[in-house]
């Protein structure tokens, strides 16, 4: 009987283990996120408003006679009221683009499914984000305050009536209009365009999330930055030690550099300093207002003067512009001056003490980057140090192959961006 | 006893100086009762029909016509925690961080062969048998593009993405005879290859608009890898051929020697692609952007529809040739000792590269970005070592109904530090096989029921590298736990 049971438990044995070693332990797979159906609206706001007396904010930028400013807005559905969504209070993030970046930039990285997905797995709070497009004509202004640029100072960040704060607000009346709950960011000219925004509105925004881009214009050395582009741009264009580039100098999307410092010199050094103007709307569907220039002041230097780009247009627009740099790439003083004035340090420091002090800042940078961004980078976050300030910053790099040369890792940057605003927002 | 001795130490020696690689690689775990319940040492007795297999020789001393079969049946219980992130840093949709288990399968091994001994050339013994020297089956699902990258793929998205089912089956005729009586004998086995081979595998290629032709957003993060997932099923057939002697030094004593040698097999068959392309519906819906209609190559890589077809593959399959080596000791009546090693040229197997041709219809094939894209040639290489396997076995004679068997076996990983490994070969390290089983003798009859389990060391892979400089990621990064449970139940029929 024994011998039997120990059989028998020999076989019992061998029979657990099959059995145990058979079973299914299934897949482990995740599960996909089931993302909200929130979307994406288009939005435009006419910055061109007879109501508005004190800036001529987009009136008079080239090619946008009805002086609107183009951006695409994130709406997390929980902030209608219901039944529509939850009626929930949301903070703002704003984003600005780069150059070349239309309103939908972002979007076309992923930031609608990056936002739905991190608002899912609760890593975010629901946000309202308004991306802004940059100048479709030449790829961007800096963001700048010039008549043919227009007056992004008086658009972002400025909290009275008639500025984009403003129509926001009224839009979307569950954004909770306080600074604790409003952010901005950008990347390339999108960052300049932010901090230029944080520093001419102190305490307007709680945080500014930005990557590379020309945050000191004279870089680390204050002779490179910038300066070293002068001569690529004119090399772009097989101008280089030519006589007259003034007549010359193009603006075709074959040139990136070239049309950067054409938007750069819309903006911060445009050949009419001062524009007298009255101006009516007919109030004529699709018609757009209508401006009488009656007087103008314009720099008296005509030495690097571009009069070959801005064409064909109705003489009030006819606003030229100089070159910070001559025939041989060399920097030209009386304009270089000029875009040093609108140098992020020289704002701060035309801005007064510490406009800086209450914005929590991130900056990411890649040494890949390029245009020398990462230098500026460096040598603007080594200026907020020596000020006092303590950014968190992020150096990246890209992967074999791929490298972070300008908007390659944004969607990956968001995703930090967004975090970063997130945590600044609170609750 | 010296000679004993000076024949273990040497088996002993054989097995601990050859290089480090697992010698099972895709080969399967063995044939037979046994045979696999004393760990595969099996080359100095080979007494039955699976003698085909491990020692073909020892057909000769089987005085008995015999017919048997058995059914092996393999559990790979495996886990990855995959970690593959573009430059260790960059997410492209792959599990990352969550402990993922292979597709839940239990395949089988079934293998059968018959003995007869026929009065050709004195007393030749002769068999004919049908088993699988190579076998593995594995299946994984380890990715799901990013939202932001295409948020509408459930309907197609492969499941099984990293598959290997790999079956190499012989069909072989053997024949053997004493040369010295009742103590040498020679075999020989001509064999007949079947390869059938479904190989799946996902591809993270470039994506091709990544020049200044194009707009950099078509191909910015997270659209700069595009999955292409293939599926490749097909066959060949090929040939092979197996020897053995058989050495009874003295009434306690045997020894084996054996080798195998399988030629290459090329395999033809059908490739389902299957790419899962970018969608970027803000660029198709933006008004203000052109080139995004139908038939323009910027639809195409953003419009977010799959693209799917067939082509015709070939690929080369190199099986690995091996000597063994098997000693065996009749303790008492009861009790045989057996101890085994085994030599694997596992590096002549170069992994797979695939040559296609006979592509099906393609859209905006007349653009060659398009189509050097979509009909490029795909390889999994690996670089494997050489390998060795020791295996140490019982058989216990219980009484004339009861035989237990039991043995070990130490496997040699033929993976050199982890280069080129895939989830289709797992193969992490130096594998260990506890091997134990229970056979009743029930007048002919033969039946039993082995049960084995494999131990494998953890690995980790740190990075995703291309070893062919195809631009594509030859090892997959994450840490790797495996172990295989196998059951088999055979019988043996004498007559």
């Amino acid at each position: 009987m024994v011998k039997y049971l120990k059989i028998l438990s020999v076989v019992l044995i061998l029979a657990a283990i099959v059995f145990s070693s058979c079973s299914d332990r299934g897949s482990n797979v995740p599960t996909s996120t089931v993302l909200p159906n929130w979307g994406v609206s288009p939005k435009l706001f006419i910055l061109a408003d007879t109501l508005l007396s004190t800036s001529p904010q987009l009136m008079f930028q080239i090619r946008n006679p009805f002086g609107i400013l183009k951006t695409a807005i994130y709406v997390p559905q929980v902030g209608w009221p219901p039944p529509l969504g939850e009626g929930r209070p949301l903070p703002l993030l704003i984003l600005l683009a780069p150059q070349n970046g239309d309103e939908y930039f972002y979007f076309t990285h992923g930031l609608q499914q990056l936002a739905d997905e991190m608002i899912a797995k609760g890593e975010i709070e629901p946000m309202v984000i308004c991306c802004l497009a940059n100048d479709h004509v030449f790829g961007g202004y800096f963001y700048g305050n010039s008549y043919p640029a227009g007056f992004y100072d008086d658009i972002i960040g400025s909290q009275e009536d008639y500025r984009l704060l403003s129509y926001l607000y009224n839009d979307y009346p569950f954004l909770i209009n306080s600074a604790d709950k409003r952010g901005i960011g950008g990347i390339g000219q999108g960052a300049y365009g932010a901090f230029r925004a944080c520093i001419k509105h102190p305490d307007v925004f709680t945080s500014i999330t930005v990557a590379d881009g020309p945050l000191d214009f004279d870089g680390t050395t204050d002779n490179n930055g910038l300066i070293d582009l002068f001569d690529d741009a004119l090399i772009e264009q097989g101008l280089l030690n030519e006589d007259s580039i003034g007549h010359k100098f193009d603006s075709s999307s074959a040139w990136p550099i070239s049309r950067m410092f054409i938007g750069g010199s819309l903006a911060f050094s445009p050949h009419d300093t001062s524009i007298t103007y009255f101006f009516s709307w007919p109030f004529l569907h699709n018609n757009p207002p209508q401006i009488n220039v009656t007087a103008r002041d314009t720099i008296a230097d005509e030495a690097t003067l571009v009069t070959s780009v801005i064409k064909d247009l109705e003489a009030y627009k006819k606003l030229d512009f100089h070159l910070p740099f001559d025939s041989t790439g060399a920097k030209y003083d009386l304009i270089w001056n000029m875009w040093l004035k609108n140098n992020l340090d020289s704002l701060h420091e035309a801005a007064g003490a510490s406009p800086l002090n209450n914005l929590n800042m991130w900056i990411a940078t890649s040494p890949q980057a390029y245009r020398n961004y990462h230098d500026m980078t460096m040598s603007w976050i080594d200026f907020l140090f020596d000020q006092g300030y303590t950014p968190d910053t992020l150096v990246y790099e890209g992967y074999p192959g791929k490298p972070a040369r300008s908007n390659e890792y944004i969607y990956d940057l968001m995703r930090d961006m967004l975090l970063f605003h997130n945590n600044n927002f609170g609750n | 006893m010296g000679f004993i001795r000076l024949t273990a130490s040497v088996i002993l020696a054989f097995a601990l100086l050859t290089p480090g690689l697992f010698a099972s690689g895709f080969e399967s775990t063995g044939i037979g009762l046994k045979a696999r319940g004393m760990g595969g040492a099996f080359r100095a007795i080979a007494n039955d029909w699976t003698a085909a297999y491990y020692n073909p020789a020892g057909y000769a001393f089987v005085y008995d016509n015999q017919l048997g079969a058995n059914l092996g049946m393999m559990h790979l219980r495996n886990e990855l925690v995959p970690d593959y992130r573009m430059s260790g840093t960059y997410e492209s949709g792959f599990f990352n961080d969550q402990t993922i288990y292979n597709q839940n399968e239990i395949y089988t091994m079934p293998s059968a062969g018959f003995i007869v001994r026929l009065p050709f050339w004195g007393e030749t013994v002769f068999g004919l048998s049908a088993y699988q020297p190579f076998d593995y089956s594995i299946s994984w699902t380890l990715y799901r593009p990013p939202l932001a990258y295409n948020d509408s793929t459930s309907s197609y998205l492969p499941s099984s993405q990293y598959n290997n089912n790999l079956d190499v089956v012989a069909f072989q005729l053997t024949a053997a005879r004493e040369f010295m009586e009742e103590k040498l004998s020679i075999g020989i086995g001509l064999q007949i290859l079947r390869g059938d081979l479904v190989f799946n595998n996902l591809y993270m290629r470039a994506n091709p608009l990544d020049t200044t032709a194009y707009p950099d957003v078509l191909s910015d993060r997270p659209y700069d890898k595009i999955p292409e997932f293939t599926s490749n099923d097909g066959n060949g057939w090929g040939f092979g051929l197996k020897g053995g002697m058989l050495l009874k030094l003295n009434e306690k004593i045997n020894l084996g020697l054996t080798v195998s040698l399988p030629f290459d097999l090329t395999i033809d068959g059908t490739t389902s692609f299957s790419f899962i392309m970018p969608k970027n519906g803000d660029l198709i819906n933006d008004q203000d952007t052109t080139g995004y209609q139908p038939g323009n190559i910027g639809y195409l890589f953003a419009v977010g529809n799959p693209v799917t077809f067939k082509a015709v593959f070939e690929t080369k399959l190199r099986l690995p040739p091996s000597i063994g080596v098997g000693f065996a000791y009749e303790v008492n009546e009861k009790l045989r000792l057996a101890l085994d090693a085994e030599y694997t040229l596992w590096s002549r197997f170069e992994g797979f590269e695939f040559t296609y041709s006979g592509f099906g219809l393609l859209p905006l094939d007349s653009l060659s970005v398009v189509d050097n894209f979509f009909k490029y040639n795909l390889s999994n290489p690996v670089d494997w070592n050489d390998a060795g396997k020791v295996m140490l076995g019982c058989q216990y004679d219980y009484n004339e109904v009861l035989t237990f068997v039991g043995g070990v076996s130490a496997d040699q990983t033929p993976t050199k530090n982890g280069i080129g490994f895939m989830p289709q070969f797992i193969d992490t390290g130096d594998k260990y096989g506890f091997n134990a089983g229970i056979l009743f003798h029930i007048e002919r009859w033969e039946v039993g029921l082995i049960t084995s389990y494999y131990h494998y060391p953890d690995m980790t892979i740190y990075s995703a590298d291309d070893i062919d400089q195809d631009d594509n990621a030859d090892q997959f990064p994450g840490e790797y736990k495996a172990s295989a449970y196998e059951t088999i139940l055979a019988f043996n029929y004498w007559f």
